[in-house]
Parts: structure tokens; sequence; C-alpha cells
């Protein structure tokens, strides 16, 4: 049960209830007391409207319309019909957008602390790691992001990568050795390295095709995104490995929240945190329940590793961690401190349910990740 | 004045073809040797190189930051001639200053955010991932690429006002046609 | 004025700029730039032309685009067309019009090595038109039969064309390079075909040529060795996983590089035209690119498309009434705009609805690179007759769009065969496992 929702869709749908309810319209009614003209914000996204995340997100944006009392309207833009994935930040620093996907992924360099979210064995699912990420977001990573000129929208992550393998399965640490594998950037190509199989760089568009001729004999994915890319038709494995989750932030205009008046700031940031976990739960912890289904059905073999074999796994990762504390260390920053804050902090949402935890951002919203007026 | 203009402009003209001939010289077949040999690298050797991609991505800017003042200089951009060459000179002309214009006035834009985003990088010491290189340097080529348009349709539009084009469209040889 | 008014203007302003004779990728440039100015304001009009340049000039797919030109260039540059050409003119000539069906054939096989069709025109256009004259073609049948020929190399892989399409709709370039193989076959028995009806019809069109023995049409054979052997080791070693179709384009130069260093028919001079032509040519398609990207934003952004979709869809029309309507909204565009310009003001628009209406991404790419090649070949502006006409400077203009119209419609008689029978198409990668399209 990595999805940490269930095993079945209807259990999954029935554990994110509270989400599943709000992403239906059913959302809290803050009080608005802006009575000037409607505030335009527009959002961009790379992915086009008929993707499955881009109606969970595209709901979202009705409900914000709707907890501002319709002071805010959302103009979304789909498709890259605005800027690329890759331009996002620059995209919301310059006002082109005013939220949109940056994941710092793409400019892995330009950051240092967010990296290590993504080290393996770390985070469990996606509402897990939204809620940790949130949390530690003002301490540690507030800085890191609006030194570009921008806010951060949500620490949005995918649900946990898995090897999916295209001839040969993989049962143990053995059989993965020289296996080609696209790597992405960051933690991932590290992953790959310490593991023994090699790097390879594919540019997204070649990936598939470069899987299906064998240019790569494996490729990681989460179990929810893993169909949308049509991997269960080219993978004949799959091995759960969970080792990391990627971190997909949004970035959000700094002009634009700071020209909100204070009631509206605050409906902003009520909805952007009940926003990052309806995104985490509805689309990752769901879609991945349903996405693993999707992938059996089509045929693909699910080989799953006794808890021995798994910990060798994670003793051949274990110095990419070591290691990336001590560069944190030795550029002055508390690596060790904040790998076992997020340990703490995974432990304490892996003991709540997910309708707890989103009760919990209704309830108590994390008021530090914006300045207000 | 057709003089200045002349020394001006053939003084760019040296300028835009050292950039050219670099690009063409060095970084395009750079980056075919990359690819080559990673790709042996890899299928051969399994062991091909992780920064091939961003070195591939990065170079190619500057095969076009290299090769857009050249190939502007050339006429290089295809443009319908259908009405173009039936009407008279004097109509010529009047489109010719247009080009530049517009085309001067697209550069001075990019230029602008360029020039931002170049202190932007170098202030914050961006680097890329693998190869380290620094950002601003990329920002850095894109904004000369922008100046050096931006002087050549300058002193064409100075020239056609002082009445002497000093890069006059002439008919080009078939087989430098492009797609 | 409303967003939808100031788009419906712009491309007026638009297509009154290329008329005059502004290059088609700063018309549209200034159009895009004009109206994101007046809705956005100036300074997110400036944000967006250097977001999409820098997006795009650092796009690595893109690297296929300079690397295909390069390998025409060389095939060019190293007689390496000319060896093509004379071995297809020894087995073909003697057939009724059988130079015209010689460079209908050596132009797809110039096309299997190079990525432009332009370029083919221009390289292959100097060894076919003089053969044809020497024997008596008629000069409408000589000259159309190269102009049309040369848009072959388009479709018949490795092509720029279909890189870019692959790029801007995200589908499979390997994909679409193995699709175009069927219909680019298919279309060069058409064009010999048509040539063949009309000299058996009327013999005095296209004469026969000179005899040779067997002897001398199999010791030609050897001459097809370099253009075969960098085709199979290309596509070869994108369909065995080799290599991705961007880098195919880097082996596919260095194995023509090597091929010419054992011939000993390069020499740093022509290598330095080469890439010099490469760097040009490069430089003005990413100008084009970036001035189609930049309309397209523009014309997102004043609700156009949207617009268009709706509409299309409010007519509830089936999927072959709508294929109709494009093709002929293809033909009309494809009179006056360019390739690049016509595709990129379309895809953005005619992809959506295609994927809606339920036709595969891949067989789209290759029907509206079909569509392309026509846009090539069509008065009043067709680049390829323009090309041929400076080749030919006695045969008017008019005389070679004559001799275009029999390519024309056969052309068409393969667009109605693909959309009657998409197979044709999808069947090669779909055999190959190749075939994937984007799902939400
Ligand atoms: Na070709
Ligand atoms: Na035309």
């Amino acid at each position: 049960n990595a999805s940490g929702v269930g095993t079945t869709l209807e259990e999954a749908k029935a554990n994110t209830s509270a989400v599943q309810d709000w992403l239906g319209g059913d959302v809290p009614d803050p009080e608005v007391t802006y009575s000037g003209d409607v505030i335009e914000m527009v959002a961009t996204h790379h992915l086009p409207p008929v993707a499955g995340l881009s109606k969970v997100v595209a709901a979202g944006y009705r409900n914000l319309e709707k907890m501002s009392d319709g002071k805010i309207k959302v103009n979304d833009q789909w498709g890259g019909t605005v800027h690329s994935v890759r331009e996002g930040r620059r995209a919301t620093r310059t006002g082109l957008s005013h939220f949109a996907p940056c994941f710092s992924l793409y400019s892995a360099k330009d950051y240092t602390t967010v990296g290590g979210l993504g080290l393996p064995f770390l985070l469990n699912n996606a509402h897990e790691a939204v809620a940790v990420a949130e949390e530690l977001y003002p301490k540690y990573f507030k800085d890191e992001f609006e030194q570009y000129g921008v806010l951060v929208g949500r620490m949005a992550h995918t649900s946990p990568y898995h090897l999916f393998t295209k001839d040969k399965a993989v049962r143990t640490l053995e059989d993965i050795k020289g296996m080609k594998i696209r790597a992405g950037g960051g933690t991932h190509a590290a992953i790959i390295g310490a593991l023994g199989a090699t790097q390879t760089s594919i540019p997204g568009a070649e990936a598939y095709t470069a899987m299906q001729r064998g240019i790569v004999d494996a490729i990681h994915f989460g179990d929810a995104i893993a169909p949308v890319f049509k991997v269960h038709e080219i993978a004949k494995y799959r091995t759960t490995n969970g080792f990391n989750v990627l971190t997909i932030e949004y970035c959000a205009s700094k002009d634009f929240f700071d020209d909100l008046p204070k009631d509206l700031q605050l409906v902003y940031n009520a909805w952007a945190r009940q926003m990052a976990q309806a995104d985490a739960q509805g689309f990752y912890s769901v879609g991945d329940v349903s996405g693993l289904t999707r992938t059996r059905d089509a045929g693909v073999e699910i080989i799953d590793m006794p808890e021995a074999e798994l910990d060798r796994w994670k003793e051949a990762v274990a110095p990419l961690t070591a290691e990336w504390i001590a560069n944190e260390e030795k550029a002055g920053r508390p690596g060790k401190v904040f790998i076992d804050e997020v340990k703490a902090l995974s432990a304490k949402y892996a003991a709540m349910t997910p309708n707890e935890i989103f009760q919990l951002t209704i309830d108590s919203p994390n008021m530090g990740m914006y300045d207000f007026k | 004045m057709h003089r200045t203009i002349d020394v001006l402009a053939q003084i760019l003209t040296v300028l835009m073809q050292i950039f050219d001939k670099l690009g063409a010289w060095i970084v395009l077949p750079a980056i075919g040797l990359v690819m080559i040999t990673d790709v042996i690298l890899r299928y051969v050797f399994n062991s091909p190189f992780i920064w091939s991609l961003e070195f591939g991505q990065w170079m190619l800017l500057f095969i076009f930051v290299a090769a857009v003042p050249e190939c502007t200089r050339r006429h290089g951009h295809i443009r319908m001639e259908l009405l173009y060459v039936m009407m008279p000179r004097w109509f010529r002309t009047f489109v010719a200053f247009l080009y530049a214009l517009i085309a001067g006035g697209i550069f001075w834009l990019v230029m602008q955010v360029e020039l931002e985003e170049l202190a932007f990088s170098y202030r914050l010491s961006r680097i890329t991932e693998y190869l380290e290189l620094p950002v601003w340097a990329h920002h850095a080529g894109a904004v000369a690429m922008c100046i050096l348009v931006i002087a050549f349709f300058t002193i064409r539009a100075i020239g056609i006002v002082a009445g002497y084009d000093p890069y006059p469209e002439v008919e080009r040889d078939v087989t430098e046609l492009e797609d | 004025m409303d967003p939808t008014t100031i788009g419906l203007l712009s491309f007026g302003v638009m297509m009154i700029l290329i008329v005059l004779g502004i290059p088609i990728a700063f018309a549209m440039l200034a159009t895009a730039a004009g109206g994101l100015y007046i809705i956005r304001g100036v300074h997110y009009a400036a944000e967006q032309i250097s977001s999409t340049f820098w997006d795009q000039a650092t796009n690595f797919v893109f690297i296929a685009v300079p690397m295909y030109f390069l390998m025409g260039q060389l095939v060019y540059r190293t007689n390496i067309a000319a060896d093509l050409y004379d071995c297809v003119y020894k087995w073909l000539g003697r057939l009724p019009g059988g130079l015209a069906i010689t460079s209908v054939v050596a132009c797809a096989g110039f096309g299997a090595v190079s990525g432009g069709s332009v370029t083919a025109v221009a390289t292959m256009g100097p060894m076919c038109l003089p053969a044809m004259r020497r024997y008596n073609y008629d000069d409408s049948l000589a000259t159309g039969s190269i102009a049309s020929a040369g848009t072959l190399g388009i479709l018949i892989p490795p092509s720029i064309i279909l890189v870019v399409y692959g790029i801007w709709t995200e589908s499979s370039i390997g994909a679409l390079f193995i699709a175009g193989i069927i219909p680019g076959i298919l279309m060069t028995i058409g064009y010999s075909a048509t040539i063949w009806v009309r000299c058996k019809m009327n013999p005095e069109l296209g004469p026969i040529g000179e005899a040779f023995t067997l002897g001398e049409k199999f010791a030609s054979l050897a001459k097809l060795l370099p253009v075969l052997l960098t085709f199979i080791v290309v596509i070869g070693g994108i369909y065995a996983g080799v290599f991705t179709p961007t880098e195919a384009a880097a082996v596919g130069v260095f194995a023509l590089l090597l091929i010419a260093l054992v011939m000993r028919r390069i020499n740093p001079e022509s290598l330095g035209k080469s890439l010099l032509e490469t760097m040009h040519t490069s430089a003005m398609i990413f100008v084009i690119i970036i001035g189609g990207h930049m309309m397209g934003k523009f014309v997102v952004q004043t609700g156009l498309t949207q617009g268009l979709i709706d509409w299309m869809q409010g007519l509830g029309l089936g999927p072959l009434t709508t294929m109709l309507m494009i093709s002929i909204l293809y033909i009309i565009l494809g009179l006056f705009l360019d390739v690049w310009g016509m595709l990129i003001l379309t895809i953005p628009f005619l992809f959506p609805i295609i994927l809606e209406m339920g036709f595969d991404p891949i067989w789209f790419g290759i029907y509206a690179v079909i569509m392309a090649e026509l846009a090539l070949i069509t008065p009043p502006v067709g680049i390829n007759v323009y090309v041929l006409a400076k080749l030919a400077s006695d045969v008017p203009l008019n005389k070679i769009f004559r001799g275009v119209a029999p390519f024309f419609i056969a052309t068409l008689g393969l667009v109605v065969l693909i959309v009657l029978f998409p197979e044709i198409v999808t069947w090669l990668p779909e055999k190959a496992g190749m075939i994937t399209a984007y799902e939400g």
C-alpha cells in the first residue's frame, strides 16, 4: 500500500472523501470583505485541459473563485500556450502568469535544501510529502524560492517512483546493474548511479520511443502517471521500490499576491493549502491505485521485493543521503537537522488518515508561506 | 556620409562573419561529436555522458546566436517576393525601411529582457546542472546577437534615409537557397 | 475592441506585411508582438518574445534541424547526389518519360538522406534538367516533375518538418519517420505513374533516352551504395534502438563524412560551405518557428482558437467532412503561405480538433506534411517552382505551374487514399509498436 490511501479504487476514494467533496465544489466559505473589482488571476499549465491532472487542478481554480466570492476570477490557460514547463518560474516572476508549475528539478543547481526532499526512501506518498514540505517551507525553502522573485503556490509532489522495465525482470539488486535507465534531473540521476545502473539522458519527448526501441532498458515513473505516458504498453515488469517522490512545485506571482487585499490574501492562502492536499490526494495518491490496477490489467508483472531485499537497496543508496547531509553542513546549512525533521514529520503524517490531514489543512492552514499585509 | 556608412557596414559584416564561422566550425561540429561519442559510449560501452543533453541544449542556443545575424545580413529570411519584385524602387526602399524598423524593434525588445535576465542570473550566480556553465553567459550571447542585428538594421535604415543602402539585396545563387 | 476582433484584424495586418515583402518570420513576430501589446501591454509582449526565443533555442530536439540540413549539403557537395542520379538514369531512362521518372526517383533517393524539400530541388535540378533538355523533353513536364518530386524530401524520412511537428505535438518523431516511408514510396510511384501515363498518351512529351547495357546498369548500382548505406544507418539505427531520431541526425552526418572521406570527395572548402549554409538555413527556420509560436501564443490570448474549435464542434461534422474542410483550408493557405508559416499557424488550432475527432496524431502529421508539399508547388507562392524558375530561366513561371498541375492532382489522390485508408500511414509504425499518444 504505497499510495497511503488503500489498495482498491473504492477504498482510495472513501479514504480521501474529504478531498473528493472539496473537488466536487464543497468548499469552506471564508469571510470576504473586499468589495472592489474582480481580480483576474492568470493560471497556466503545460498539460492539455483533457489530462487527468488538469481536471483536478481546474476544479481547484473554480473553488478559488467560489471561496473568494467571485472576487478572484481565474483565467486558466492550458497546453503550454503561454510558456513551456521549463519557463514556469520565469513566467510567474515576469508576469506572463500568476500561477504555474515551476519544477525545481529543471534547474536543480538553483536550489540546495529543497533537493533533499527527493532523497531516497525519505517520503512515502504524495499527500504526506506535501504536508511535510509545506510545513517545513517557511523555515527551509522560503528564502530559496523568494530569491528568484517568486512565491510558491504549492509544494506539490508526485507519488513514489517505481521501476518499469522493458524486457528484464528486476527482482534483486544484481538485476539492475548495468541497466540503462532514463535519468531525470537532481537526486534521481544519483540514485540510478548508486544502484549500479547506467544514467541515460533522453529528452522527455523521446522517452517513450527510447524505451520502446530499447535505447533505455527501464524508466522510473509513479503509478499515477505511468499509464498517461502509456508505459504499461511497453513495460513487461514493474518492480515496486518507491525510491523517492519528485517535488514538482507551483510558483506564484509575488506582485499578484502583494496586490491582493488582506482578506483575499487569507482566502488565497487557505485555498492554496487545500489545493496542495487536494492535488496530492485527489490526483496522485488515488491515481496511484487506479494506475497500478491499469498497469497490472495490461499484463505487466508487478514485482514486490521481500523486505530483506529492499533493505539491500536502501543500503546501496544510503551514501547519497550521507553525502547530501555532508554537503549541506559544509555550506553552513543544518542538513542533519533538516533530514531529522523530515523524518519526524513524515512519521507524524503517516499516523494520520488522508481525511485527517485535509481537515488539519482546513482548520489550521500554514500561515508561514507568505508575508501577509 | 556614404563612406562612413560603408565602413560601419563592413566592420559589422566582419563581426557577424566571425560569429558565424565560430558557430559553423566549432560549435556545430562539437555538438555532432558529443552526440556521436555519446551514442557509442552508450551502445557499446554502456556508459554514456550524463551531460550530453545539457551540452547539446546550450550549444544549440549558441548556434542560433551565431547564425541569426549573418543570416539576416544575407537577407536569408524568406519572404513573398511576388509583389515586391514587380514594384518600383521607391516601394522597395519603403519596404526595406519598414522591415528594418520592425525587425530592429523586435530585437530591441528581446535585448531589453535578455539584459534583465543576464543581470538576474549573474547576481544569483546561476549555473547549469551537470557542466556547471554560467547561465548569464548564455544570456550574454543572446544580448550580443541582438546588438549585432540591431546594429545591422540601424545602419541599413540610416543608409536608406541617406539614399544609400549599404546592404543591397542581390540575386542569390540557387544552390544556396534554403527550405 | 474585443480580443477576438483584434485577433481577426491582426491576421489581416500579417497578410499585408507578408504581401508587401516583409520576411514571413518578422511579419508574424511583429503582428504577434503588436497584438500582445494591445491586449496585455508592452512588458508582456517583450517577455513573451524573449521567453519563446529562449525556450526554443535550448530545446535539445531541435539539434536535428541543422544536422539533417547538413546531411543534404554533404550529399550535394560530395557528388553523392550526382552518382545517385547517374544510376537511376541508367535504369529508368528508357521508359516513356524515363528521364522525368528518373528525376522523381532520384529526388526520392535524395529525400532518403536529407531533411528538406527546397534543397532537393536545388540539388537535383541542375542534374535532371540538362538531361531532359538534351532529349527534347517538354519544358512543362521537365520542370514540373522536378519541382514536385522535390517535395518528396519532407515526406520520406528523415524530415525536418516531421521533427518539428513531433516537437510541437509531443508525438514520437521515430514513429513519424517510420510512418512517412509507405506514403513516400506511394507518392514516388504515383508521380512516376503520372509521367508514364502522360508520355504513353503523348510520346512527344518525353522522348525515350539513351540505352545502356545490362552490364553498365549493374555496374552503376555501386554508385547507389553511399545513399543506401546512409539511409540504412539512419533509419535502421532509429528502428533498432541504437539511437534517437535526434542523435540519428548526427550519426547521418558522420556516416556521410566517413563515406566522403573514403571516396576522397570532401575537402575543407566544401565542408566549410556545407557548415555555413547549414547555419544560415537553420537560423532562418528558427526565426520562423519563433514567429509562429508567437502567433500561436497571441491568438490563444484572443480566444480565437477556442472560438474556432467550438464552432467546428458546433457544426457537428463527421470525421470525413471535417477532413474535407481542413484540406480545403490547407490548399487555400498553401497558395499564399510557405510551409513553415502554414503549419505553424494551423497545427496549434487543428491539433486539438483532430484529437477530439479521434484521428491519430502520427497520421495527422503525415497528412499535414503532404498538404505542406502542395503549398510548395501551388501559385502564387510556390517556393519549389521559384527555385526551378531560377534554374531554367527561359521557361516562364506559368509553364512550370502548369507542369506541376498533374502532380498536384496525384498528391490529392494520395490524400484521399490516406483519409479513406489511414492504415497506409499507421500500419508500419504500429507494426513496429511505435504508435502512441498522450492520454489524460
Ligand atoms: Na527526407
Ligand atoms: Na503555394
